[in-house]
């Protein structure tokens, strides 16, 4: 079965060709990153404006990729939510015409589900699995008993660990997205340099995050001058892997799955795959990181999302639009 | 079989969609929802052709007026127009609106009126439809130089519901109430679609006349 993707939840207009859920036969994608860097950080409406500009030839290029006609796809798979309205909207509505013109089912996916689906284009997916939805957006524990079959466990009560990263680089004066130019900076620091970022810990036995004291610390940091920028952006990345770590740790101890699986752009951070990969190993845990292509936003992982999604009997009435906000929690009441 | 060309606009308070076919309204579905495209466009395409089959051309609304709803319309009509390989031709939807106004007679249109901030269209309607006097254009508070205008005419839209503004635009201007409509959006492209000067749907744009207000957010 051949799945149409497309993402437009945020900066990045996606699209790609997916068969049975698991074979990507072709991707695309134009990011407006570069235009949001003048800015600092993602501006909705200049996303919106970028999504309806780039939806047709996104799509019209996955398709030539995959060398196929629109007759021979089986179905439209879209981000439905939860992401930028405007942008979503510009996805979905062009999604729903073709649906339309050529008599194909369209499918609404969960942006955080669809990063998830990311490790399905990798491998096979096992279940019961641990897994760590990481991103500018996001910052999701999940549960994962089996298609469609989530439980959340934790979830940022701030700051997302992709957004702590975005707000450092503004800090240090770096552009937009932060987290590769926060890894690249930290790179030239002297390791391990004498700085720390703290760590926020929540009360009791949490599962959750909160990464908006460390937006002040580095504030702080930056502000007294008395530390070189690649020692502040070393501090500031190792304070956010430590506690995605120490979270997902902690959620093992209480559900000891042989599987852990990271996703979204954040995952595509060395540090936190290599420190993810050690704890993994002394665990003996078999860890899963999609390599970067599939970690940031992609149609692949909404098409491959939309399969599983679509074998289950979804499907999204024309007269739907996108949901957001749209917590993960009640996808997994609606079809748990 | 004649000419069939579907007409859709979302760019302000009346979201619509209309069918003509060599000329003649086959089919009108409207509804002052505004914000509401994204769930109704697409459920009433489907209506309209499930009963009336595949359209030979398409005619979109471009703005200006509302961001999103423009949007909306421009990418359901980029996604219809290359899935069925028809012609797609962008129009104003002031002048969409201007067929409203009796023939032979001066119409300024406004649109998405926000305090002193609106859209506006000044058009002749001339027996084949209306033509514009002076580019579409945004307005934020004065009018242009040109205004108070000595001849008569019809305001249709926000400014034609206040006095002040009506009296801006001229002593002799009187208000109009009409909504725009899918058949005339028909009605205004549909010249273009039949005749071979339809645009490219990749480079179909929308009609903002207004930059982005510039704030960040989060992004989801």
């Amino acid at each position: 079965m051949r799945i149409l993707g497309i993402e437009t939840s945020c900066d990045d207009t996606a699209a790609a060709v997916v068969e049975d859920g698991t074979r990507v036969l072709s991707a695309e994608r134009l990011s407006s990153a570069a235009l949001q860097s003048r800015f600092g950080g993602v501006v909705p409406e200049v996303a919106a404006r970028e999504h309806a500009m780039t939806v047709l030839p996104v799509v019209e290029t996955a398709l030539e990729q995959a060398g196929l006609g629109l007759e021979e796809l089986d179905a439209v798979a879209v981000t439905q939510g939860p992401g930028l309205l405007g942008a979503l909207l510009v996805g979905v509505s062009f999604a729903k015409a073709l649906g339309v013109a050529r008599h194909l089912p369209v499918i609404g996916v969960h942006h955080l589900e669809a990063h998830l689906y990311a490790n399905a284009l990798v491998d096979g997916l096992y279940f019961p699995a641990l897994a760590l939805v990481v991103s500018g957006g996001h910052t999701t524990l999940v549960y994962w008993q089996g298609h469609g079959v989530l439980e959340v466990l934790g979830e940022t009560r701030d700051d997302a660990a992709g957004e702590a990263l975005d707000k450092g680089a503004r800090l240090l004066g770096l552009g937009y997205p932060g987290g590769p130019l926060i890894e690249r900076l930290a790179r030239e620091a002297a390791v391990p340099p004498a700085v720390k970022l703290p760590v926020a810990r929540l009360e009791g036995d949490s599962l959750d995050f909160s990464f908006s004291g460390l937006k002040t610390a580095t504030e702080e940091m930056v502000r007294r001058g008395q530390v070189d920028r690649a020692s502040i952006a070393w501090a500031l990345e190792d304070a956010v892997v430590a506690a995605l770590a120490r979270t997902l740790d902690r959620a093992w101890q209480r559900y000891p799955t042989s599987h852990v699986y990271l996703a979204g752009g954040v995952s595509a951070n060395r540090r936190l795959a290599e420190t993810v990969q050690r704890w993994a190993q002394d665990h003996g845990v078999i860890p899963h990181i999609p390599p970067p292509q599939w970690c940031t936003d992609n149609g692949a992982m909404v098409a491959a999302a939309g399969y599983f999604r679509y074998q289950r009997g979804d499907q999204m009435r024309l007269d739907e639009g996108p949901k957001t906000p749209w917590p993960l929690a009640t996808l997994e009441r609606s079809t748990g | 079989m004649g000419f069939k060309v579907l007409g859709l606009d979302a760019s302000g308070p009346m979201m619509t969609v209309g069918l003509v076919e060599d000329g003649q309204a086959l089919a009108l579905f409207s509804a002052r929802m505004p914000r509401a495209a994204g769930s109704l466009l697409a459920p009433w395409i489907g209506e309209q052709v499930r009963y009336f089959g595949k359209p030979d051309g398409l005619v979109v609304g471009v703005g200006p007026g509302s961001f999103t709803g423009v949007r909306v319309a421009i990418a359901t009509a980029k996604a219809l127009a290359w899935a069925w390989n028809i012609p797609v031709k962008g129009v104003s939807s002031l002048a969409c609106w201007a067929w409203s106004a009796p023939v032979g007679s001066r119409v300024i249109v406004t649109s998405e009126r926000r305090g002193p901030a609106f859209y506006l269209g000044d058009y002749f309607r001339g027996k084949d439809g209306p033509k514009p006097l002076s580019p579409d254009r945004a307005i934020s508070g004065a009018l242009p130089p040109n205004f108070p205008l000595s001849v008569a005419v019809w305001v249709l839209g926000p400014a034609g519901r206040d006095p002040a503004v009506l009296q801006q635009i001229g002593p002799r201007a009187e208000p109009l109430e009409a909504d725009l409509s899918g058949v005339n959006v028909a009605l205004e492209g549909w010249f273009a679609v039949q005749w071979g000067r339809a645009d490219d749907p990749l480079s179909l744009a929308p009609r903002y006349l207004r930059e982005p207000a510039v704030s960040v957010r989060r992004a989801r």
